[in-house]
């Protein structure tokens, strides 16, 4: 039996390099959905551990505060308030808003100086020494054809003119992407206004950061987001995300599957004289079935990780142009910033699955179709 | 099924709903190291008697039975049961796997069996150089082939799976007199050794070397 099974695997290898064309024409649909799928579906997984990194790396608590529905600026008095709390190791200030840049709008971060010189690493140039200074990250620098010693005008409430003194590095967190940043004075500077836009409050050792937050919430206004919560979050938004993903490409995987089945059935048309002269030669139709069940399996293997490995290719070495500005708001279709991404085992496992499920169901029924006819064709 | 039974048998067999109708009631017996040459004119059904024999075909009437086994009522998987490594078959047209190298091609009813790679391919060579098929050759496609190479690649393939019995349809038409008298001499070694082989021919060796001679006639002339 075994040695059987194994001079039918041979018999199938044999049959799928000679009919490598064909199952290239009927793949050829599947392998892009695959390899879209995969892609998306790796950049969502990276983006999810980018998004926790972060979550890790930042605060404690993130306070913010809302009014009618919308983010309002806090009033930097509180960040000394906090400071004077027992619980309170650190609080840091910070100030987010948009400014253009031309006809460019981008993200301005205004952090603090602390912060500005010891926990961001710099591809070229050196971090801001004086006021009128900026950081920028990698995809802003690329697009508006700037580097260290550049100028760049900003317009927000004032118009101020900046000096480019560093680039982010292309490889750090995708946020920074398109962001300038500053010290918080600048950035309160720039949009006219001496408040910030969220604080972050790490607490000591030994005291209760949920608990914190609740204490905080009770202040007018305040929206306090705890590590935890902000983890969820970043794990609803990627599991959205692959959502989204996934129920686009069905309809699309759909189709491909449609198109293969068809495909195979031509295919199978054709090769009624080959399948007759294994009757011929004594192959029943379990027999017939289990040569294209091995066949399909060759194919879906080679389908599943070409289409993995197209996709890691696409994403890692390319940056996944043309598919990560529709995962990632604002990037350009060429972005140079290196996407986040997990190829974790799973989707090359589901991978897999798929393009089994798929050439076996889409060949099954041409091969027991032909299975069950008397080979006359071999007997012409 | 016993050493004294035949391999083939037909009884009171009819077939008239066929390209080439075969006018019966038709009997015969082909026992293990017997040679039945089927003779007549083309159009007279020796074809449709063989087709019937392989269980290509189902007879309108009668009994065909193959190594004991009545393939009239056989089902598909019980006909290829009962070829698998036991009885050989060859058509007119000599089709061969023509994706394949000719030996891989030749060598497939011996994967069925569960033979390893490297044997088949031995077995094969073997198998096509007795008929006079090269070894370089054996490495080509079908398509590259002459017709009587192909003839003879076909009729090695056939041979290859025939342990009891062989249906061969004019295995020597696309052959010189060197090749024919080769196949012919080599399907006679086989019968000798014990095959069972029917074959429908013109070939005067076969007919002369034959323990039975079954002539069939055109339905128009029998009438």
């Amino acid at each position: 039996m075994i040695a059987r099974t194994k001079a039918l695997a041979a018999l199938a290898a044999d049959n799928v390099a000679a009919h490598a064309l064909g199952y290239c024409a009927a793949c050829a649909p599947l392998f892009f959905t695959l390899v879209l799928w995969v892609a998306g579906a790796a950049i969502a997984e990276g983006l999810r551990r980018e998004g926790l990194q972060a979550a890790e790396r930042g605060p404690d608590i993130l306070l913010s505060a809302r009014a009618l529905g919308r983010h309002v600026p806090i009033d930097s008095e509180l960040a000394l308030r906090l400071r004077a709390l027992d619980g309170v190791e650190r609080v840091e200030r910070r100030v987010l808003g948009t400014a253009q840049a031309g006809p460019t709008q981008l993200l301005v971060a205004g952090v603090e100086s602390t912060r500005l010189h010891t926990a961001i690493e710099l591809e070229a140039g050196s971090m801001p020494k004086s006021a009128g200074e900026c950081i920028i990250g990698a995809e802003l620098a690329r697009e508006l054809g700037l580097k260290a010693g550049s100028r760049l005008a900003l317009e927000a409430a004032l118009t101020r003119v900046y000096t480019v003194s560093g680039v982010l590095r292309a490889t750090d967190a995708l946020a920074g992407a398109k962001a300038l940043i500053v010290e918080v004075e600048e950035a309160q500077a720039l949009f006219a206004d001496a408040r910030v836009s969220e604080l972050c409050v790490w607490t000591r050792p030994g005291y209760s950061a949920a608990v914190a937050a609740a204490s905080l919430r009770a202040l007018p206004t305040g929206v306090a987001v705890t590590r935890d919560e902000t983890r969820a979050a970043v794990s609803a938004a990627a599991n959205l995300r692959s959502g989204a993903l996934s129920a686009l490409l069905a309809p699309v995987l759909a189709l491909a599957t449609a198109c293969f089945c068809a495909l195979s059935w031509f295919a199978n048309a054709r090769r009624g004289t080959e399948i007759a002269l294994y009757k011929l030669a004594g192959f029943t139709g379990g027999d017939l079935l289990i040569l294209s069940m091995i066949e399909n399996t060759f194919v879906a293997l080679a389908l599943g990780s070409s289409a993995f490995l197209c996709a890691w290719i696409w994403v890692r070495l390319f940056g996944a142009p043309l598919l990560a500005p529709y995962l990632i708001p604002d990037l350009g279709l060429f972005p140079e910033q290196v996407i986040p991404s997990a190829f974790a085992p799973l989707p090359l496992g589901l991978a897999l699955a798929l393009a089994f499920t798929t050439t076996i169901a889409g060949s099954i029924l041409a091969t027991w179709r032909l299975s069950l006819a008397r080979p006359l064709k071999a007997f012409a | 099924m016993s050493a004294s039974d035949p391999v083939f048998e037909l009884v009171d067999v009819e077939r008239a709903r066929a390209r080439a109708p075969l006018v019966g009631p038709i009997s015969l017996r082909v026992h293990a190291a017997e040679l039945c040459a089927l003779l007549g004119p083309s159009g007279s059904g020796k074809s449709t008697l063989l087709a019937l024999l392989a269980g290509v075909e189902r007879a309108d009437r009668g009994r065909v039975l193959c190594c004991g086994q009545d393939v009239t009522r056989a089902s598909e998987s019980d006909l290829a049961l009962l070829r698998r490594g036991r009885i050989g078959v060859v058509g007119q047209s000599f089709l061969l796997q023509e994706h394949l190298p000719l030996w891989q091609g030749v060598a497939i009813p011996l994967a069925l069996l569960g033979v390893a790679r490297k044997e088949r391919r031995a077995r094969a060579h073997l198998e096509l150089e007795s008929l006079g098929i090269r070894a370089s050759l054996a490495e080509r496609l079908p398509a590259q082939l002459s017709g009587g190479e192909r003839q003879r690649a076909a009729l090695a393939c056939a041979l290859l799976s025939a342990e009891v019995g062989l249906i061969a349809d004019e295995p020597t038409s696309n052959q010189d007199a060197d090749t024919a008298e080769l196949v012919v001499n080599a399907l006679l070694a086989r019968v000798a050794r014990g095959l069972a082989l029917i074959v429908a021919t013109h070939d005067p060796r076969l007919e002369s070397a034959a323990n039975q001679r079954l002539r069939l006639a055109r339905p128009s002339e029998a009438r």
